[in-house]
């Protein structure tokens, strides 16, 4: 497709209805040069998806490997993506301990829940040139009933990340505004704008350095992590500047930030809890939504990374939500399966099916003659294994995209009890990033690169 | 149930029998999480460590740090009160410096006792990091740039609430330009930094004026305001220090949002100004002064969730065709019940330990009555809840207690009885290990049976304790209530507490429990050392055993007042004193 087609495609009024706010105009424009300049040429993007409380094997484990793999009753919904993933068997993960120690390996291959930062914040740091956020951390009741204990992802050694679990949130500081309904658009709010915010942080920083030099060696750390979030901030804040004397002429034709929110209400302020967000009935819906988010958010090159993560380890989920499996328990009681998986099992396949859907949507993502999900990479973790033994081998990890080519996808693998760590170093790998170390795992996994 | 029975006695013998086996599971998992059977997670444990300097580490760039970890050695010296090294009491010690992050609640009361506002912006903040219960903690809450972005969303959001009320904040219209900026920054900067600025940072705050008033009046306050608060001056409060004490200022930071979980108010901020508040005498009248104050009641709270974790009732999953009647409205209900009991308690009553678990009354709304089978009365305008004639009573009676520690069908005696042995005695056990095989669950077992069929030989000494506490709650259900029967069969609640204030004790029911609790020594250790790490906002360190030893061992031999005993902390040496650099 010629650039002057893709121009015509674009709806100039339909395109800024929804900036509200113009953080987004130069990783968008930046988007637009480089297909301009090169061609189909796309930034890599990675999204790492978590479900909760481990698996029933032998409903989750192909007993065919290579391009002949079969799919089991957990698996299933991955059927209409098969050729875009890899199912990998016998990884694990070399840690001691329950749901709280595999949480704390999946995403940063070090045992014990040692401190560690996890493979999202790591690649976000690498990958935020030209993209507004490192990583975008998105959550489906993720913060429902937790402690610090059972995270997957941490912002810096130690400390679990933030997650956001409301859509309308994540709408408005993703997109800039909050969400509108077509015919609805709602202006910007007026102020001195980025270069106001700008000397809020120039201000903030002149307070963390009198602190520093006052503080020395104490809490160094802490101010340390302070300063660093104010450095991103004053990024975002610059990539804003520097949209606000460009002049924006087009977009990519598939990035949409028309989000449909299927009659969802989140009230702005809610004292009852649980929140319209957390309440167990709007699981599936909530999903939906943040699913959309996410992949719009790749595809208007807002982040290159995004974590994605349903409930969280030992989940207090009742599946027995509109568009769930129709099962009227806990979803960490079920996972305690006895003598039967089979429950779940379908609990595992619902999970699986966001999964698909997600896969699904960058597919239907056109960049150039590629799509978002050949140029991105995926990866499905759970923090156990077997579930009624709190095992923490053989655990249930897909991966999905081909990295622009990196993987070789539609094959299932036997790990032959190799180390998880060692996926996500293929991962960083696929990525760009040129490791042989992560956390504390050594090599790449065999049979992922192409 | 003879057989659940027996089977309790046979676990305690096999215990024996694999003391070293225990050992050696213990000593392999002894960095772990124990909270595998925490669901519900109001409570959720955190590692180990063990530091040489417990309570903090230096690392090798020097930099110094608190160790966000419990120090399950510290704990159990100081509930035991043996550690020799300590003779006499001890007044000679101190904390490390420390920059605290306010949590979600004292950052929504500091904001709207600032400005006269009634909203939650806590609640645009991200979710606490919360270890063994606490959300305070100084180590795992950090500001990260998802903080960031909602410190700087709200202070917006704040600075256009309040510029059109200027007049009442400030005393003065921000149409008249830069007087009133400068008049806010010297009159409202202080109260907003709980300190006095320094001339470098007031010409700092007046220099930001200037750059937005070159658009509005308006935009110059504006930026202002979003400065102040989003500085880490606002979001932390300082416990660092100057030779070798936390100052004028810091204490009254100190006591005002332990005490009343927000900013300290001018009476209180006079008295740093003065120094007056340097001296013992005037910080213990001050702290008596706000324990008495309404707003003391959100000191209590936030101590009470910490210790009991009774908000989790406001989400805990029930199933809803079991539990048909645990709605929204009494989960709210149960909520409140907790916090008015607990304050009318402490700070009406002004009672000792032994109350909250040994009460036959709480204060709650009368439509909790028909769900508890209590009587609804009223002693003045606090309604009363009358549980005499049951076996409820005070904390361990409560259904927002109860409630949390369970799945969304069954009672969860693991939760149950791990609950009372760390959060109430302070007895924190290893993790469990690897690859627990749980047995099949058989349809018609009692959730007794149940659970007694997966206590497997490795882990029988741990579950000897969490089975002997959590089994003799067996007699309340899922949400609290009082059964007799489960699954059709007779309801054991028989129970027991191993090498608890040095022997074991059986016991049958929750209401025999709760008498135990009530009396023992070594809760009453483990609540002042609870309520210290709530004012610490850390786990009680090595360095700390010795200096709390004397509040510790009055408080439980003394039967002090739990007013008493707040008095003490904040008077603790490393309460108020800090490590030098």
């Amino acid at each position: 497709m010629t650039n002057k087609k893709i121009l015509a495609e674009i709806d100039r009024r339909n395109l800024f209805k929804y900036l509200g706010n113009a953080a987004i105009f130069a990783p968008f424009m930046r988007t637009l040069l480089e297909t301009q300049a090169f061609g189909a040429t796309s930034a890599k993007r990675s999204l790492f998806f978590y479900y909760p409380d481990g698996i029933v094997p032998a409903q989750f484990h192909p007993t065919t490997f290579g391009a002949g793999f079969d799919l089991k009753a957990s698996t299933k919904p991955l059927e209409s993506v098969r050729n875009d993933i890899v199912m990998i068997t016998n990884s694990n993960y070399v840690t001691m301990g329950s749901h709280e120690a595999g949480a704390g390996y999946c995403l940063t291959a070090v045992a014990n829940r040692a401190p560690a930062i996890s493979i999202d914040t790591y690649l976000g740091n690498k990958l935020k040139g030209g993209v507004s956020l490192p990583v975008l951390r998105l959550g489906v009741g993720s913060s429902f009933q937790t402690g610090s204990d059972k995270a997957v992802s941490f912002a810096t050694a130690g400390v679990p990340s933030s997650i956001e679990d409301n859509p309308k949130r994540a709408f408005a500081s993703i997109f800039g505004a909050a969400p509108t309904t077509p015919g609805n658009s709602q202006s910007a709010p007026t102020s001195s704008g980025a270069k106001g915010q700008k000397s809020v942080l120039d201000s903030n920083i002149a307070d963390l350095k009198s602190l520093q030099n006052r503080l020395g060696t104490i809490e160094k750390t802490k101010l340390e992590l302070h300063v660093e979030s104010v450095r991103e901030l004053e990024r975002r804040t610059q990539i804003t500047i520097d949209s606000e004397t460009a002049t924006p002429s087009g977009s990519a034709a598939t990035c949409n930030k028309a989000i449909d929110f299927r009659g969802l209400k989140i009230p702005d302020n809610e004292t009852v809890f649980p929140p319209t967000v957390l309440k167990n009935e709007n699981f599936n819906l909530v999903c939906d939504i943040q699913i959309d988010i996410a992949v719009q958010a790749m595809a208007c090159g807002i982040t290159n990374v995004v974590l994605f993560q349903l409930s969280h380890p030992v989940s207090p989920l009742n599946m027995d939500f509109p568009g769930g499996p129709s099962i009227s328990r806990f979803h960490h009681d079920i996972s305690h399966f006895g003598s039967s998986g089979d429950d779940h099992a379908k609990c595992q396949a619902y999970f699986m099916g966001k999964y698909a859907k997600i896969l699904n949507s960058m597919k239907a993502i056109k960049e150039g003659d590629k799509t978002l999900l050949y140029n991105g990479i995926t990866l499905a973790v759970t923090e156990i294994g077997h579930s009624d033994h709190h095992s923490l081998s053989n655990v249930g990890i897909v991966l999905g995209g081909q990295a622009g080519g990196m993987v070789k996808t539609g094959r299932a693998i036997d790990a032959a009890g190799a180390s998880h760590g060692q996926t996500l170093i293929a991962i960083l790998q696929a990525m760009g990033v040129q490791e042989n170390k992560f956390g504390e795992a050594l090599g790449v996994m065999p049979n992922i690169l192409g | 149930m003879k057989a659940a029975r027996l089977r309790v006695y046979a676990t305690l013998l096999l215990s024996l029998v694999v003391g070293q086996l225990q050992g050696a599971c213990s000593k392999a998992v002894s960095r772990q999480t124990f909270a595998h059977h925490q669901a519900a997670g109001s409570n959720s444990a955190k590692g180990e460590s063990k530091s040489p300097r417990s309570g903090s580490s230096s690392k090798s760039d020097g930099s110094v740090t608190p160790s966000a970890g419990i120090n399950s050695s510290a704990l159990k010296a100081a509930v035991a009160l043996t550690n020799d090294a300590c003779n006499g009491p001890s007044s000679d010690a101190d904390s490390m410096p420390t920059l605290r992050l306010l949590t979600r609640a004292e950052y929504r009361n500091t904001i709207n006792d600032l400005f006269s506002l009634n909203s939650d912006y806590g609640a645009k903040l991200p979710n606490e990091n919360i270890t063994h219960g606490f959300r305070n903690n100084t180590q795992l809450n950090q500001v990260t740039d998802s903080h960031l972005e909602a410190f700087l969303a709200n202070a917006k959001d704040i600075s256009s609430q309040i510029i059109p009320k200027m007049n009442q904040i400030a005393n003065c219209q921000v149409s008249a330009g830069e007087s009133c900026a400068t008049q806010f920054i010297a009159t409202i900067g202080p109260r907003i930094w709980r300190r006095p600025l320094s001339t470098e940072e007031t010409t700092r705050m007046t220099n930001l004026y200037r750059t937005g008033a070159a658009f509005s009046n308006e935009e110059g306050m504006g930026l202002v305001i979003r400065a102040f608060l989003s500085s880490p001056f606002f979001v932390y409060r300082s416990e660092i220090g100057k030779g070798g004490a936390l100052d004028a200022y810091e204490l009254a930071s100190a006591l005002s949002y332990f005490l009343w979980a927000t900013t300290p108010d001018a009476a209180l901020l006079k008295n740093a100004e003065s120094g007056a508040l340097l001296k013992e005498a005037r910080l213990i009248a001050e702290a008596n002064r706000l324990l008495a104050d309404p707003r003391g009641k959100a000191g209590i709270i936030a101590f009470m969730d910490s210790y009991t974790g009774y908000s989790s009732v406001l989400s805990v999953t029930k199933d809803s065709t079991k539990f048909a009647g645990f709605t929204s409205d009494l989960r709210q209900a149960l909520a409140k019940e907790a916090e008015n009991s607990m304050d009318f308690w402490i700070r009406k009553n002004k009672s000792t330990f032994g109350t909250l678990f040994s009460s036959d009354f709480t204060v709650g709304d009368p439509i909790l009555a028909s769900f508890y089978k209590s009587t609804a009365r009223k002693d003045g305008d606090t309604p009363i809840l009358s549980h005499s004639g049951t076996s409820r009573r005070g904390i361990l009676g409560m259904s927002s207690v109860l409630a949390s520690l369970a799945t969304s069908t069954e009672t969860h005696p693991i939760k149950r009885g791990e609950f009372v042995l760390s959060h109430l005695l302070c007895d924190v056990l290893p993790a469990p290990p690897n690859g627990i095989e749980f047995p099949a669950v058989k349809p018609g077992l009692s959730t007794r049976e149940r659970f007694a069929a997966h206590t497997a030989p490795a882990c029988a000494a741990c579950h000897k304790k969490l089975d002997g506490a959590g089994f003799g709650m067996e007699d309340y259900d899922a949400v609290g209530v009082f059964r007799q029967v489960d699954e059709g069969k007779p309801v054991d609640a028989s129970g027991g507490l191993f090498e608890v204030d040095g022997e074991d004790r059986s016991f049958n029911g929750v209401g025999e429990l709760s008498a135990i609790i009530a009396r023992s020594q070594q809760a009453k250790r483990c609540f002042a050392i609870q309520y210290y790490q709530q004012a610490q906002g850390r786990f009680i360190a090595d360095r700390d055993v010795c200096a709390v030893r004397t509040m510790v061992q009055d408080f439980a031999e003394k039967d002090l007042s739990i007013g008493e005993l707040i008095v003490k902390i904040i008077t603790n040496p490393t309460y108020t004193k800090r490590v030098q650099q």
